[in-house]
C-alpha cells in the first residue's frame, strides 16, 4: 500500500516531499479539502462504474432480480471484505492528511 | 501505456478513466476560467497585451503574483496538483500490490535478446537528485527493494492518464515523430544503403520511444541510456516481452561510455527539460563525439516554446517550473537548441515544430516540420531540433 511506502526512507528522497506540496489558498486547509473532495469524487465514480458493470452483467445473464439485492445479508467473510473496502476508501480520501501526518512524524524522527 | 506486464483490475481501470476525466476538466474547463480572469481582469490591470509575445521576466512574475490572488486561478493551481497526485497514488497502489511479480518479470535471464548493464556507482546529476520530477514522490530514481522496478512501472502505467492518451497505446508517438522527421529530412535514411546501423536513445526511461526505433529499423543495433535503474530494469523487461532487441545502459548522457564515432543516429525524447543548461551543452557535445561523420541527431521536446505562447500560456507553462518540480522547464522554453548544436560543432542544425506522427516510416512524407512561430502549444506537434555531423571532421587529415 502507498500509505506504508510513505514510511520508507527512499520515499522522502527530496526536499519537496519533506517540505510538503505548495499551497495556494490563504488557509492551507482549503487546499487539502479540495484534494479530499476530489478524491471522494474518484471513489464515487469508481464505485458507480463497478455497479454499472455488475448491473449490465446481471441483465445480460439474467442471474438475479432487483429484490434479491434488497434482501441480501452478507455472511461474515463478505462483511470482512466490505470492511476492507471501506477502510481503503477512507485512507484514499484522507491520504492528503495521512501524508501530512507521516511527514511530521518523519521530521520529528529523522 | 500497454506493457503486457502490469495487471489492472476493474477498479484500477476505472480510477485511470476517472483521472483522465478529471485531468481533462482541469486542463480545459477550469483552465478556461483562469484564462478568462487573466485576459479580462488581470492583463488590462497590469497593462499587458493578450498577444503571443514573450513577456519579460518582470512582467511574467508580476502576472504570476497577481493571478495567484484570483480564486479561479487558485482553484486551477490546486486542481493541477490534485489530479496529478491522485494519479501517482492510484498507480502507486496498483504497482505496489504486484511489485514482487513485476520485479521477477523484468529480471534479465539467459536467452534474453537484449542486455541490461547497470552501474550502481553512477553518481546522479544534481538536477536529478535534488528534485522529484513531475512531483512524483521518489522521482525517477527511488528504490524500495532489490532489483526494483517500481518507479519505472509507475511512469509506464501513468503515461496515458498523464498525457490524456495523446502519445498512443504504446506511448511511442514521440519516437515515431522523431523518426518521421529524420526520414523526412534525410530520405536516404530510409534506403537500404543509408539505413542507420547503430542507434542511441538518450534518457530512454522505460524505453517507450526506444522500442519505436527497434521496430522501424530492424537491421540496426539499438542502445539506450538513462540514469534511473528502476526505469532501465522495467525497460529491459518490456523490450523482452515485446520481443525486441535493445541494449540498455545506466549512464549519464553528459558522459557517455561509448567510443568516438560509434553511432549513426543519436536521439532523445523529452529528456532535455529534465536536465540543466550546462547539461544540454554537454549532451550535445557528447552527441557530436559519439556520432560518426555524417551521422544525425534529433531531440524532441515538449511543445512549449515561449514564441508561441499567449501570456496565460506562459503561466500554464511556468506552472511546471514554479510549482511542479521541473526547475529547467522555463529556461528550456526560450533556449536556442539549434544554436547550441551549432556551437557543439554540428552542421545544418534546425529547430521547429514537427507534426505528431503515429507511424514514423509511413508518416515521414506527410507530417510537416514548420518554423517555431507556426507551432502550437498542444501534443499535435512536438518541438524538435535536428542536426548532422559534418561528413569530414574539422581539422581531420583528409589527404
Amino acid at each position: 500500500m502507498a500509505e506504508d511506502r510513505s514510511r520508507d526512507r527512499s520515499y522522502y528522497r527530496t526536499e519537496y516531499v519533506l517540505s510538503g506540496r505548495p499551497k495556494f489558498f490563504d488557509d492551507p486547509v482549503t487546499d487539502q479539502l479540495l484534494a479530499m473532495i476530489t478524491a471522494l469524487l474518484g471513489e464515487v465514480c469508481v464505485l458507480r462504474e463497478r455497479l454499472d458493470t455488475v448491473e449490465r452483467l446481471a441483465e445480460q445473464r439474467g442471474q438475479w432480480q432487483r429484490e434479491d439485492v434488497d434482501r441480501y445479508e452478507p455472511d461474515p467473510a463478505a462483511e470482512q471484505a466490505r470492511d476492507a473496502l471501506r477502510k481503503g476508501a477512507v485512507a484514499r480520501v484522507f491520504s492528503v492528511l495521512n501524508e501530512e501526518i507521516a511527514r511530521l512524524r518523519h521530521a520529528a524522527s529523522p | 501505456m500497454e506493457t503486457g506486464l502490469i495487471d489492472t483490475d476493474h477498479d484500477e481501470r476505472a480510477r485511470e478513466r476517472f483521472v483522465i476525466a478529471l485531468n481533462s476538466w482541469v486542463q480545459t474547463c477550469l483552465a478556461a476560467g483562469s484564462q478568462q480572469v487573466c485576459s479580462q481582469v488581470v492583463l488590462p490591470e497590469l497593462g499587458i497585451g493578450t498577444g503571443r509575445t514573450p513577456l519579460s521576466d518582470r512582467e511574467r512574475q508580476a502576472l504570476r503574483r497577481r493571478m495567484e490572488q484570483e480564486p479561479l486561478h487558485r482553484y486551477w493551481l490546486v486542481m493541477m496538483q490534485v489530479w496529478q497526485d491522485l494519479l501517482w497514488r492510484y498507480v502507486g497502489q496498483s504497482v505496489d500490490r504486484q511489485l514482487p511479480a513485476l520485479v521477477a518479470a523484468c529480471l534479465p535471464r539467459p536467452g534474453d535478446r537484449g542486455t541490461l548493464t547497470l552501474d550502481p556507482a553512477l553518481e546522479l546529476p544534481r538536477y536529478q537528485s535534488a528534485v522529484d520530477n513531475h512531483s512524483l514522490p521518489g522521482g525517477y530514481h527511488a528504490e524500495v527493494g532489490d532489483d526494483d522496478v517500481r518507479q519505472g512501472a509507475i511512469y509506464a502505467q501513468s503515461s496515458n492518464a498523464y498525457l490524456l492518451n495523446r502519445t498512443g497505446a504504446r506511448h511511442d508517438y514521440r519516437g515515431q515523430t522523431v523518426i518521421a522527421h529524420l526520414l523526412g529530412r534525410w530520405p536516404e535514411l530510409a534506403t537500404e544503403s543509408g539505413a542507420p546501423r547503430r542507434i542511441l536513445d538518450l534518457g530512454c526511461l522505460v524505453g517507450a520511444s526506444t522500442l519505436a526505433y527497434a521496430e522501424q529499423f530492424p537491421g540496426a543495433e539499438i542502445h539506450a541510456v538513462d540514469t534511473s535503474a528502476p526505469a532501465l530494469r522495467f525497460a529491459h523487461g518490456l523490450a523482452e516481452r515485446r520481443g525486441l532487441t535493445v541494449h540498455y545502459h545506466q549512464q549519464n548522457a553528459e558522459h557517455l561510455a561509448f567510443a568516438d564515432g560509434s553511432f549513426d543516429m543519436v536521439v532523445s525524447h523529452a529528456l532535455l527539460h529534465e536536465t540543466s543548461q550546462s547539461a544540454v551543452k554537454a549532451i550535445l557535445r557528447e552527441c557530436q563525439r559519439v556520432l560518426r561523420p555524417g551521422g544525425v541527431t534529433a531531440h524532441a521536446e515538449v511543445p512549449a516554446r515561449v514564441e508561441v505562447m499567449s501570456p496565460w500560456e506562459q503561466l500554464r507553462s511556468g506552472y511546471e517550473g514554479w510549482y511542479n518540480q521541473e526547475p529547467f522547464w522555463n529556461a528550456l522554453t526560450e533556449l536556442d537548441l539549434a544554436g547550441l548544436a551549432t556551437t557543439a560543432g554540428f552542421a545544418d542544425a534546425r529547430q521547429g515544430f514537427q507534426q505528431t506522427a503515429t507511424d514514423g516510416r509511413r508518416d515521414a512524407a506527410v507530417k510537416r516540420f514548420v518554423p517555431v512561430a507556426e507551432g502550437t502549444m498542444d501534443l499535435g506537434n512536438w518541438f524538435l531540433m535536428s542536426a548532422r555531423k559534418s561528413a569530414t571532421t574539422k581539422g581531420a587529415d583528409c589527404g
